[in-house]
């Protein structure tokens, strides 16, 4: 039985965060960095869709993700995948049961005559991360590579090379869209080694901050 | 480890390019190109006035419109606006023509696999065909990387599973443009580099050809 589950994924850029952003239509970066995620995150398989399945062919959960920007000064796609990380390693499925009528309802445990119907999900329970991605944005400047730069940075220079790398050292994504400078073989090494230095700063730094939270 | 491939193709193979332009009369330069079954349709406007919001008062503006075969556009479209966009900047003299707006729209005729590649190589040739000065011409590929870790050129629909579209400069091979898809090894992605220059090459000397054969033929409509 194929499992069709589908996760939502939208970045939005309201016009408080930038002044370039104007109010109605949406910002020229907000479905760049939309599209981005999405395929980071399902390229990575980070998760096991099948965690996400209730009754194979009747229930699935549908996670929905929203990641609103609040002040945009470089390296949007950066801070957006680190924050989807950071929220999808918080994210605790409540536990569920299956009524005689076939719908699902919440299982709370003050009642106890609900007891009597079968439970899908017996507890409270958290996703599993397999491999995490992390990215890093540089630009490339003659024979420099400035990494993580700011929105004044990106503006001025135009070669932007973002570099996904997960824990176990796969590449998930190397995207650069144009620009003016030519990337050689040497300047993408020098990127992969300067993101796999930052993998593993912001995996320690994750593992801290969950650790801290769990107390 | 020779990986057999649905349509007979050895893992170097390219399919069979097809290439024509001025096959619109309006547009100022227009071009089809297709690799298989793909197809894409590219026509060029410009350098014409610019309107008030793309109006830039140092360089030329590109504005990149893509459609789709089916469906409304959604974030995969926009998102090859942004790519095919920025990658046109990259290659145009935009100094010339301060405060114009060039015009580059993108039909996809059919879709199967290799899509973005094969749509920059129509909008470089559509270029080419309405005489905007360009620094260099850019050439597309796309790559793929199989479950045993084979690497195959130009991946069709069923193929295209981890693929990598590289977009390179052909005098300097640097990468102009490089979007991925999948998860792959970081030697594997220069693997598939590797092998994108080499197929980058013989696609410039296709367009090359072409291209010569046709600009000592006709003028150019633009001019």
């Amino acid at each position: 039985m194929l499992i069709f589950v589908i996760s939502a994924i939208d970045f939005h850029m309201p016009p408080i965060c930038s002044p370039i952003v104007r109010p109605g239509r949406p910002a020229e970066a907000s479905p760049m960095v939309s599209k981005q995620l999405s395929n980071t995150i399902s390229s990575s398989r980070m998760t096991d869709l099948k965690e996400l399945s209730l009754v194979s062919g009747k229930a699935a959960w549908m996670a929905y993700l929203d990641i609103y920007c609040l002040d945009a000064d470089g390296a949007l796609f950066d801070a957006a995948l680190l924050s989807a990380i950071a929220a999808l390693s918080h994210l605790q499925i409540p536990s569920i049961a299956m009524n005689d009528d076939g719908k699902i309802v919440l299982v709370s445990d003050e009642d106890g005559q609900k007891r009597a119907q079968e439970p899908v999900n017996k507890e409270k329970r958290k996703l599993t991360l397999r491999s995490i991605p992390f990215s890093l944005t540089c630009i490339l400047h003659k024979n420099y590579i400035l990494a993580d730069p700011t929105a004044e940075e990106e503006s001025i220079m135009e070669t932007h090379v973002t570099v996904v790398l997960d824990t176990s050292g796969q590449l998930i994504s190397l995207y650069k869209p144009g620009g003016p400078v030519l990337a050689y073989t040497s300047a993408i090494q020098d990127c992969a080694a300067l993101t796999r230095q930052r993998v593993k700063e912001l995996n320690n730094f994750l593992d801290k901050a969950n650790s801290a939270m769990e107390v | 480890m020779e990986t057999d491939r649905p349509d007979g193709r050895t893992p170097n193979q390219l399919r069979p390019l097809a290439y024509s332009c001025s096959i619109l009369h309006r547009a100022h330069g227009s071009a089809s190109w297709a690799q298989g079954e793909t197809k894409v349709l590219a026509a060029v406007y410009g350098p014409k006035a610019g309107t008030k919001k793309n109006e830039n008062p140092e360089k030329a503006s590109i504005e990149v419109i893509w459609k789709p075969k089916t469906g409304q556009i959604g974030k995969m479209e926009k998102e090859y606006e942004m790519i095919l966009k920025r990658t046109l900047e990259s290659i145009c003299i935009r100094t010339i023509y301060p405060n114009t707006t060039t015009s580059v729209i993108v039909q996809v005729v059919h879709d199967d696999g290799a899509l973005l590649p094969c749509a920059i190589n129509a909008a470089c040739a559509a270029l080419v065909d309405a005489g905007i000065p360009l620094k260099h011409l850019a050439v597309a590929i796309c790559c793929s990387v199989t479950d045993s870790g084979c690497i195959i050129l130009d991946p069709t629909k069923d193929e295209e599973e981890r693929s990598l579209q590289v977009g390179s400069e052909p005098m300097e091979n640097g990468i102009m443009t490089s979007v991925t898809q999948g998860a792959m090894s970081v030697n594997d992605y220069l693997h598939c580099l590797e092998r994108g220059r080499a197929a980058c090459a013989s696609l410039s000397e296709f367009v090359r050809k072409n291209i010569g054969t046709k600009s000592t033929s006709e003028p150019s409509k633009a001019g």
